[in-house]
């Protein structure tokens, strides 16, 4: 039903200004040919003014003062209403409008009314129906579209606060339909809030912050920005704002309207936003470096933290130095913060060990060999690393991860083009088996699960000298598991049979042990040598028959090895083999295989493991 | 549109005819409705038909200002017919002195 509202005494001055201008036109007369079609249009307008619309206003008058126009049963708490309430309470008459057809242009008074309406505080009570959400919906969509209409809104909203934190409550008291709607409201608010008010310097390069986010609510704040438009810096620093004022107490409260009541927390609300865009992740991640509780402690959904800290460390988007000051501050904070992290602590959503290895599965190079480019010591990384590796979760949870990167893992150019060996690589391959090695011996973890990160290092190590020793840069990790892994599980049966290593079957995986530091030594060994070998043969560098010569069956269990220490004899028999290949490939092939030999196995090294 | 006779001598008429449009014109710029459309708008009135009568007058003040253009055009173009009736006719007037000049000097000489 559409209504008409009208000043009676406005109204009359409307009829007699609509008289005193069909008078003038009245008067205007030509009879001169060339005035013809312009004295047409005048009369007619004339008559518009004469025939239609006087008689329309007097009428509205005559009736007014004959009877007391019908009262109308507005609803004070119907938003659609509310306009017309308040005109009411002015004086103005208020009727059923003759024509409910045409759709009505907003006018400032009504924007500006509708402003003042919202920011009353009692929302509940004006949109408790889906029908009032909708119209208010498409009321603000109007406004935004005119800035004079976005004024009028604003001066009628005034405090622009307490409008986000009644909108804020609303939302999170509202059933999930009720919910959406609310959501779809929030935006236009936004857009409003944003056109009404200066908010900073523009341009790409400015870093603004919309100062309300330190006044409202934090969760209204998140529900704010969730809708402004911004660069991956500025949504960083909002975000981190926003969560460091969370973790505070508030001035005037117990806690905050989100802490201890259903629903989610304004960190649930933030960290989709920056896992959506990487870089603002990694940038927010950087920031949080200084204050990690406001990625620890401001949730209970676990998997959110994680899918934040991967996105944000994702080699894809850091740099090592970055991803360094990010995990290295996180680590330190999840050790110390482990008594209290964990599902079982009251609150609590997640352990702190859930989220250390997959975060630390991309970079287990920077615990060991690349320590000192995160700024922290070998030691400091090694231990970070065995506390992932001490907790079965956080083992199992690496583990998964590092099953998941495999694919990743041939992207490193082990040989330029030139021909020489990217030795670094290389060495930080086996210092990370090294430091694995000794991890799994020192902290007598001996079961399927280490085995699993052996089998993955394995593979990564097989990867990793097949581009050693490829013609090409890179060797893709399809091409290597189509022609090592066959040659080295097939081939070579003493791998599976005597050492007790498999291709990465998770069966096989789980049931086969490798239980002895020297055996596993050993057993990488030959499986990179092979592995280079095999590349070989692959490329028609070196003959098939190479393949065959490698005899290590009559070793038998290198645990029971009678003859010596097994590390020391495979080093013998794999250092005489490749003696007999020297002349049979290129130099390049053949001083790559002896860079993967003493870099694995060396005398120091198995004089250690026999020692 | 042809203002009158080919003929004319003078654009005196013409130059009446486009103070009698000039006037008309002059009427229709005194008129108050663009102080109506204030009247009608949002102060007095609001709802469906109010609009629809301020779109409507609205238009009438676009209309009544087109009006207005036309017969200022309409004068424009006759004062300017009337300018070359004048100007051939002050031609004709000099070319006949000089003839009339020339013509008596070949009488006295």
């Amino acid at each position: 039903m559409a209504y008409m509202g009208y000043d009676p005494e406005r109204v009359g001055w409307l009829r007699d200004a609509l008289r005193r201008n069909a008078d003038t036109l009245d008067t205007v007369r030509c009879n001169d040919p060339l005035a013809i079609s312009a004295i047409a249009r005048v009369h007619a307008c004339r008559t518009s003014i004469l025939d239609v619309w006087l008689p329309v206003v007097s009428a509205l008058l005559r009736c007014d003062a004959l009877t007391s126009p019908p009262t109308l049963h507005l609803d004070p708490t119907d938003l659609r209403d509310s306009f017309w309430l308040s005109i009411q309470a002015t004086g103005w008459n208020v009727i059923t409008d003759p024509d409910g057809t045409t759709h009505t242009r907003l006018t400032r008074a009504q924007a500006h009314t509708l402003g003042e309406t919202l920011a009353r505080g009692d929302l509940s009570a004006w949109v408790d129906t889906p029908e009032e959400l909708d119209w208010l919906r498409e009321q603000l969509q109007t406004i935004l579209d005119s800035q004079v209409l976005v004024a009028a809104f604003a001066t009628g909203v005034g405090d622009w606060a307490w409008l986000f934190d009644v909108v804020t409550d609303e939302w999170r008291l509202a059933a999930p339909g009720r919910q959406v709607q609310i959501e779809n409201i929030i935006p236009l608010l936004a857009g409003a809030y944003v056109a009404a008010t200066p908010l900073g310097p523009a341009g790409p390069a400015a870093v603004w912050t919309p100062s309300i986010i330190d006044v409202i609510e934090p969760s209204a704040a998140a529900l704010l920005i969730r809708s402004l438009p911004a660069t991956a810096t500025q949504l960083a620093q909002w975000c981190d704002q926003i969560l460091l004022r969370w973790t505070t107490q508030p001035v005037d409260r117990t806690s905050w309207a989100d802490v201890g009541v259903p629903g989610p927390t304004t960190a649930d609300l933030l960290f989709p936003l920056l896992i959506a865009r990487s870089p603002a992740g990694a940038a927010f991640l950087s920031a949080a470096a200084d204050h990690p509780q406001i990625v620890f402690a401001t949730t209970n959904d676990g998997a959110l933290v994680n899918h934040l800290l991967l996105t944000g460390t994702d080699p894809s988007v850091v740099s090592p130095e970055q991803a360094g000051a990010i995990i290295v501050p996180m680590i330190r904070y999840l050790r110390e913060a482990e008594p209290w992290m964990h599902s079982g602590v009251l609150g609590g959503g997640f352990d702190a060990h859930d989220l250390v290895g997959p975060l630390i599965a991309p970079w287990l190079p920077f615990m060991g060999a690349r320590a000192e480019d995160w700024d922290w010591t070998y030691v400091d990384g090694d231990n970070a690393l065995r506390w992932v590796l001490k907790d079965g979760t956080s083992m199992d949870a690496l583990v998964i991860a590092l099953d998941e990167r495999q694919n990743q893992l041939a992207s490193t150019p082990m040989m330029g083009l030139d021909g020489r060996i990217n030795d670094a690589a290389l060495f930080e391959l086996a210092t990370m088996f090294a430091q694995f090695n000794l991890a799994f011996r020192d902290e007598e973890i001996n079961d399927a699960t280490a085995n699993r990160i052996w089998i993955n290092l394995t593979l990564q190590t097989i990867n990793t000298v097949s581009s050693l020793v490829s013609a090409r840069a890179t060797v893709p990790w399809v091409s290597v598991a189509s022609t090592v892994i066959p040659y080295v599980a097939n081939g070579s049966e003493w791998l599976a049979t005597n050492i007790g290593w498999s291709p990465p079957d998770e069966e096989q995986a789980t049931a086969v042990a490798m239980p002895r530091f020297g055996d596993r030594m050993a057993a990488t060994a030959v499986v990179a040598v092979a592995a280079g070998v095999a590349q070989l043969v692959a490329e028609g560098r070196l003959d098939p028959a190479a393949t065959e010569e490698l005899h290590l069956g009559d070793l038998g269990d290198l645990g029971d090895l009678g003859e010596g220490c097994a590390p020391r004899v495979v080093e013998e028999r794999l250092h005489d083999y490749l003696q007999t290949l020297k002349y049979r490939t290129d130099p390049a092939g053949f001083n790559a295989l002896e860079a993967v030999l003493t870099t694995f196995m060396n005398p120091a090294a198995t004089s250690q493991a026999c020692r | 549109m042809k203002a009158m006779g080919a003929t004319q001598t003078s654009g005196a008429p013409l130059r009446a005819r486009a103070q009698w449009l000039r006037s008309a014109a002059t009427q229709l710029s005194a008129r108050d409705i663009d102080m109506l459309t204030v009247r009608a708008g949002s102060d007095t009135w609001v709802g469906p038909t109010p609009q629809q009568c301020l779109d409507d007058l609205r238009r009438i003040s676009r209309e009544l200002s087109a009006a207005h253009d036309e017969l200022v055009a309409a004068a424009q173009r006759l004062d300017a017919e009337a300018d070359v009736i004048d100007a051939a006719a002050r031609a004709a007037a000099v070319a006949a002195a000089a003839a009339e000049r020339a013509k008596h000097t070949a009488a006295l000489s």
